[in-house]
């Protein structure tokens, strides 16, 4: 599998990933990364150069907005909630990711691995 | 706790945004690494090597193409600027190639670049870090050079003859254009300037501020095969090439170096961490 190909899963899993999150509560960059990491039990992590050049080219697509806001600490930190468009566009991400398993499943048998 | 803010600031001083637009970044980088380091606690003791193990240059790069908008030419780009551009562009190589008009042919040259200009700065928005470091500070270097050598050939201005030698093959001389070469730290110093504004590296600074020399010693690089397919192989031809390349590049280069020297010197902070 060529680089190119292994970036494109990357960041269509890492899309798919933060645009879940989001559709659950708005939550600032070190919370998708901390929550991510947790609930895949380390299978999906971001690392600060890959998460926020992704979250800005998702905002800049119009599939999230960002907005400062005081968190429970009481520090400052910019949530990104789902924007109307970012919760059409989950839908048909999680569809293609189901398509994607289910041609590799039937290919290799990955979800019985 | 480190002054995650700072840090943060010094490794994206290259980041090349709105201030709005920065400020928010750094600030959101910041915390991101002050929520590391409340999470781990060792980190917030190794403040330094927590953000020196974030690959800067590649994130800047990425931080700039996820923010920056999709480049809409304005009006005067997009229907006056590129087509005039284009135009004269054609007009230009068409008198360069029927060896006609001389003078139209500067011009026609001078005008071009301008119009270059004018379009880069209309658009300077949509520009990566690589143009605004390096190509724009080249071209302006280059268009100032080129236009103060052709001013001061409508002025009268004579390469003084150091050396002369006749002999059957033709003949051969040094020459200075003294006035010229005068001005040329003046033109060195602007481009390397105008690369160190835009957080160029020592390297683009260096290119910006020599590009004159070093757009004509391509030139000539690549003139020179060109005369020798033509005329086949003669020694003058060689000797030619190279009083040309003092004439037209060392001496040149020395004087820009002379301008940029102190704009090298002063390094700019982040840019090539």
């Amino acid at each position: 599998m060529t680089k190119r190909i292994r970036s494109k899963i990357a960041r269509g899993s890492g899309e798919l990933a933060i645009l879940s999150l989001l559709a659950e509560q708005p939550l600032y960059g070190f919370e998708i990364a901390r929550q991510i990491g947790e609930r895949t039990g380390g299978a999906l992590q971001f690392t600060l150069a890959s998460l926020y050049p992704l979250l800005y080219e998702m905002e800049k697509r119009g599939w999230v907005e960002g907005h400062w806001q005081t968190n429970q600490a009481g520090r400052d930190r910019r949530y990104y909630r789902l924007t109307p468009v970012g919760r059409r566009r989950l839908a048909p991400l999680r569809e293609e990711w189901r398509s994607f398993f289910q041609a590799l499943d039937s290919l290799a048998g990955v979800s019985h691995a | 706790m480190p002054d995650w803010k700072r840090l943060v600031e010094e490794q994206l001083a290259a980041l090349n945004l709105p201030c709005e637009d920065k400020a928010d970044v750094v600030a959101e980088l910041a915390a991101h690494f002050e929520d590391s380091s409340i999470a781990d606690a060792q980190a917030s003791e190794t403040g330094d090597r927590t953000v020196a193990q974030v690959p800067w240059p590649k994130l800047t790069r990425a931080i700039e193409r996820a923010k920056h908008k999709e480049a809409e030419m304005k009006g005067v780009t997009k229907f006056f600027l590129l087509p005039s551009i284009g135009v004269l562009f054609a007009t230009g190589l068409a008198l360069v190639f029927l060896d006609r008009a001389a003078v139209v042919q500067r011009l026609i040259w001078t005008a071009c670049t301008a119009m270059l200009l004018c379009a880069a700065a209309s658009e300077a928005n949509h520009f990566r870090q690589q143009t605004m470091a390096l190509w724009l500070p080249a071209l302006t270097t280059f268009f100032g050079a080129s236009v103060t050598f052709m001013l001061f050939l409508c002025l009268g201005m004579k390469p003084q003859m150091l050396w002369v030698s006749h002999d059957a093959a033709g003949h051969d001389a040094i020459w200075f254009y003294w006035p010229w070469l005068a001005t040329l730290p003046v033109f060195g110093a602007a481009g390397a300037l105008l690369s160190q504004r835009a957080h160029g590296t020592t390297r683009a600074k260096l290119a910006a501020g020599l590009s004159p020399a070093l757009i004509m010693l391509t030139v000539m690089t690549l003139v020179l095969p060109y005369g020798l397919a033509i005329d086949g192989f003669h020694f003058f031809r060689l000797v030619s090439f190279g009083l040309g390349l003092i004439h037209w590049v060392v001496l040149p280069a020395i004087a820009l170096l002379l301008g940029a020297i102190p704009c090298l010197r002063s390094r700019t902070r982040g840019a090539e961490a």
